[in-house]
């Protein structure tokens, strides 16, 4: 049995428009699995419910139809069974800045976390999540604005994890960072995974990234999966035409490499 | 720029659908909160390029939308500067982005610039080993990330520079001196300028 089986997930929302309200499809008919130890990805254009489905498993969507399980546990429809779950699932969100609170140091933000109630333990657990992260001790007394991107979203994975997750969703952890700062931060997720064997949910819209870190990835297109493959085979043989296009226009702006580099290597 | 249309309404309309936003009628009546990021990014490029700028400071238009949509927005700003003589500064840390759509590149670190170049020749090949190590850290579809550049650190902060080169402490060609004296923005070749004394 898989970690995370997702079948049929359907969410929708109301709009507006003068007088007419119009349901509007987000998520049409969404099926997945993942196991734990593995990382899928989930690319898709803006807007195509992404991070809606992320929200629906955090959580903090109710979705309209269709069924959640985690562990065997059934969270929607049985929302309520989410209480006994614990905080097993995590999200991180993409924007670092406004997923801490600037009004705690990063030792309290830390400390809301942790499960221990010794100060020692609490102290030990801290220290720990800190360095997991590869961060010094000496930002734990800094607040949120006095750290870089890169730094506060290392601070936030620290707080997911501080928890012990057996399911992290990534949404676009590192889209608003430099390439030299998205690679340290990967590299640190992958290996962090190797040492927990929590399941990854990595959604993005950059699939050359994705298919870094990912084992298998999903394409989302308008509320539907149109393709799932493995990271490689996605790369080399997408088969929808909607892979095919986001591949192309990824390429685009990202030629083959120089041979320069390969020298310097 | 097309010529002023008759009513507000039709000019903001018609600014919205220059950005690419759908169903430009039915947007101008939602909160925020109801349009997805990448609507909300074309609106802010809208509200941008509405009076006729001469230069448009570009913080990082597109770094929450995806790839086709990236194209399509930067293609925009690049026809607006064409057709209106207008300059785009565009500060991004993606550097497809830059290669794809600046004619000359600054590269950043700790508040001093490290290199200048003209795009083609920077992407070709960097000169400054924080250049060098941005443009290697780029995903290919042949990168595997066990092979891709490892540096030591972060970017310091403004409070706790490091005495001398600001890059020293994270770069793999440091020397003594380096961590001495700051070196100075040398022209090494014509529209090329590198803050290392030993790029080569």
């Amino acid at each position: 049995m898989s970690l995370l089986e997702v079948s049929n997930l359907r969410f929708s929302i109301d709009k507006r428009f003068l007088l007419c309200k119009r349901r509007k499809e987000i998520l049409r008919s969404v099926s997945f699995s993942l196991d734990a130890g593995s990382t899928l990805g989930l690319i898709g254009e803006s807007g195509s419910g992404k991070t809606t489905i992320a929200k629906c498993l955090a959580g903090i969507y109710e979705p309209c139809g269709g069924t959640i399980n985690f562990r065997g546990l059934n969270l929607y429809p049985e929302t309520k069974s989410r209480k006994a779950l614990g905080p097993k699932i995590q999200l991180l969100f993409q924007n670092h800045a406004a997923s801490l609170d600037p009004r705690l140091t990063v030792r309290e933000s830390l400390v809301e976390g942790v499960p221990e109630k010794d100060d020692r333990l609490i102290e030990e657990a801290i220290t720990k999540f800190i360095s997991m992260v590869g961060l010094p001790e000496d930002v734990l007394v800094r607040y949120p604005h006095q750290l870089s991107g890169g730094q506060r979203q290392r601070v936030a994975l620290a707080r997911a994890l501080s928890v012990s997750p057996q399911l992290l969703i990534l949404d676009e952890p590192t889209s608003a960072l430099d390439s030299l700062t998205q690679i340290q931060i990967l590299k640190m997720v992958v290996a962090l995974q190797k040492q927990t064997a929590m399941a990854i949910l990595y959604i993005s819209h950059d699939i050359l990234t994705s298919s870094l870190v990912c084992d298998s990835i999903a394409v989302l297109h308008e509320g539907v999966i149109v393709e799932q493959a493995a990271a490689r085979i996605l790369l080399q043989q997408p088969r929808h035409p909607y892979t095919r296009r986001i591949l192309q226009a990824t390429l685009v702006q990202t030629p083959p490499r120089n041979n320069h580099r390969a020298e310097k290597n | 720029m097309d010529p002023r249309p008759r009513s507000h309404d039709d000019f903001i309309e018609g600014l919205l659908a220059r950005v690419g936003v759908e169903q430009p009628a039915e947007v101008l009546s939602c909160y925020p909160h109801q349009l997805s990021v990448g609507t909300l990014q074309r609106i802010l490029i809208a509200m941008a390029i509405a009076p006729n700028p001469r230069l448009l400071i570009a913080d990082e238009p597109t770094s929450a939308v995806d790839a086709s949509m990236r194209i399509q927005i930067l293609d925009l700003l690049r026809n607006l500067c064409e057709e209106g003589e207008m300059g785009l500064f565009l500060i991004t840390h993606d550097l497809s982005l830059a290669r794809q759509y600046a004619d000359r590149v600054a590269v950043l670190y700790a508040g001093r610039i490290v290199e200048m170049a003209q795009a083609e020749e920077f992407f070709k090949e960097p000169f400054h080993p924080y250049s060098w190590l941005l443009v290697e850290s780029m995903p290919s579809t042949e990168s595997s990330l066990p092979h891709m550049p490892t540096v030591p650190g972060t970017i310091p902060s403004v409070d706790d520079l490091p005495a001398g080169c600001k890059f020293s402490p994270r770069c793999f060609k440091v020397q003594d001196d380096c961590r001495i004296e700051e070196p100075a923005l040398i022209s090494v070749r014509e529209m090329r300028s590198v803050r290392c004394p030993y790029w080569k």
